[in-house]
């Protein structure tokens, strides 16, 4: 089987550089179909005109690069770059002030925080299977204390440090000795 | 298409190659008048081939301005290693390659006056119309065939030239030449066909 011509060698052809293939060239449909449709394409974009612009146009265009050139090469005055530089650095320093003072000095209205009850030491909500007995509890502590307080949460958080350790270690019992609550 | 004769090609590229080392130079310094000289040297190459890339006068505008600006910022980086025309095409095929056309409602061309009665303007009006159907299929070559065709067919470039601006070897223009030619030769035929 004949090895057909490379586009590249083909080209060469076109070029009038091509002398080693031509007999393949010559006697090969395909090749010869090939460089033939190329030599028309060729033909017909050398033809292609494209339309000129009016001489004005060139004296425009450099005018509008110009243009551009001048603005985006155009320098700060001397007293504005020292205003923006003072802006700049009072931006900045508002900036680390701003990031710093909590560490420094706290609010002066802020309050220091009550301390967390025993039963916030449990793990967390979705691990807790005292929770559960907690929501069946609502109901009875409801009963207990309905003028103490609205509702249960607000009871749990209510009750001191002593009585909420001991309400969590009971808990803990009647659920290890597997009590149905 | 014969490559020009390589020994007076050479010498007359080698001139502008010094004629524009001055200018250059000089732009290199900050000198705008300098690079003006360039810019009046090399627009209508430039916007020849925006416009060919994209067969838009505005565009091709467009184009042709983002060329010059981007080669004075970035004149600082040229070295003098290829001619400062083959760094420019350089810059003007890649700011063909990444340009997205703008979104406005294509022209609607409409004829100037009635048609002539004279004499060769039918077959001026035919020929108008071939042209506008080549520069058409033109563009939708493949990118690299379309840039390599612009380049060798209406820039008169070298293979080695082309293969400089585009990043890749001369046998790869030679093959890419090759095929846009052969496609633009079958996308006009089908259309004549439809």
């Amino acid at each position: 089987m004949a090895t057909h011509v490379s586009e590249a060698r083909l080209l060469e052809f076109l070029e009038g550089k091509g002398g080693a293939d031509r007999a393949h060239v010559e006697s090969c449909a395909r090749c010869g179909a090939r460089l033939a449709e190329a030599r028309s394409g060729l033909s017909l974009a050398r033809d292609a005109d494209m339309p000129e612009p009016s001489p004005f146009y060139w004296e425009s265009l450099r005018r509008q690069v110009n243009g551009r050139l001048d603005a985006s090469s155009e320098r700060i005055p001397l007293w504005q770059r020292w205003r923006l530089g003072s802006v700049l650095a009072a931006a900045a320093a508002i900036v680390a002030i701003a990031t710093f003072l909590p560490v420094a000095a706290p609010p002066p209205d802020a309050r220091p925080e009550r301390p967390l009850p025993a039963w916030s030491a449990l793990p967390p909500a979705e691990d807790d299977p005292g929770l559960d007995v907690l929501r069946a509890l609502g109901p009875a502590v409801a009963e207990v204390a309905p003028a103490a307080c609205a509702s249960m949460a607000e009871c749990m958080v209510e009750l001191s440090e002593e009585e909420s350790q001991a309400l969590a270690e009971h808990l803990r019992g009647e659920l290890a000795a597997g009590k149905d609550l | 298409m014969a490559e020009p004769e390589e020994s007076g090609l050479e010498l007359a590229r080698s001139r502008l190659r010094e004629d524009d080392r001055e200018a250059v130079a000089a732009s290199q310094r900050g000198e705008r008048q300098a690079f003006d000289v360039l810019v009046e040297k090399y627009q209508r190459d430039i916007y020849r081939l925006c416009y060919r890339y994209v067969n838009d006068h505005q565009d091709a505008n467009d184009m042709a301005q983002e060329v010059f600006v981007k080669a004075y910022r970035a004149l600082g980086r040229f070295r003098g290693d290829s001619s400062f025309s083959t760094w420019l095409y350089r810059i003007a095929v890649n700011t063909c390659l990444n340009f997205r056309a703008s979104r406005r409602p294509p022209a609607v061309e409409l004829p100037d006056a009635l048609p002539d009665r004279a004499p060769g303007a039918l077959e001026s009006l035919e020929r108008d119309e071939r042209s506008r159907r080549v520069r058409e299929a033109v563009i939708r070559l493949p990118e690299k065939q379309r840039a390599t065709l612009i380049l060798k067919v209406y820039h008169e470039l070298t293979h080695e030239e082309v293969a400089t601006i585009l990043g890749s070897s001369v046998g790869t223009v030679k093959a890419n030449l090759f095929h846009a030619l052969g496609n633009l030769r079958k996308m006009l035929t089908s259309q004549a066909g439809a």
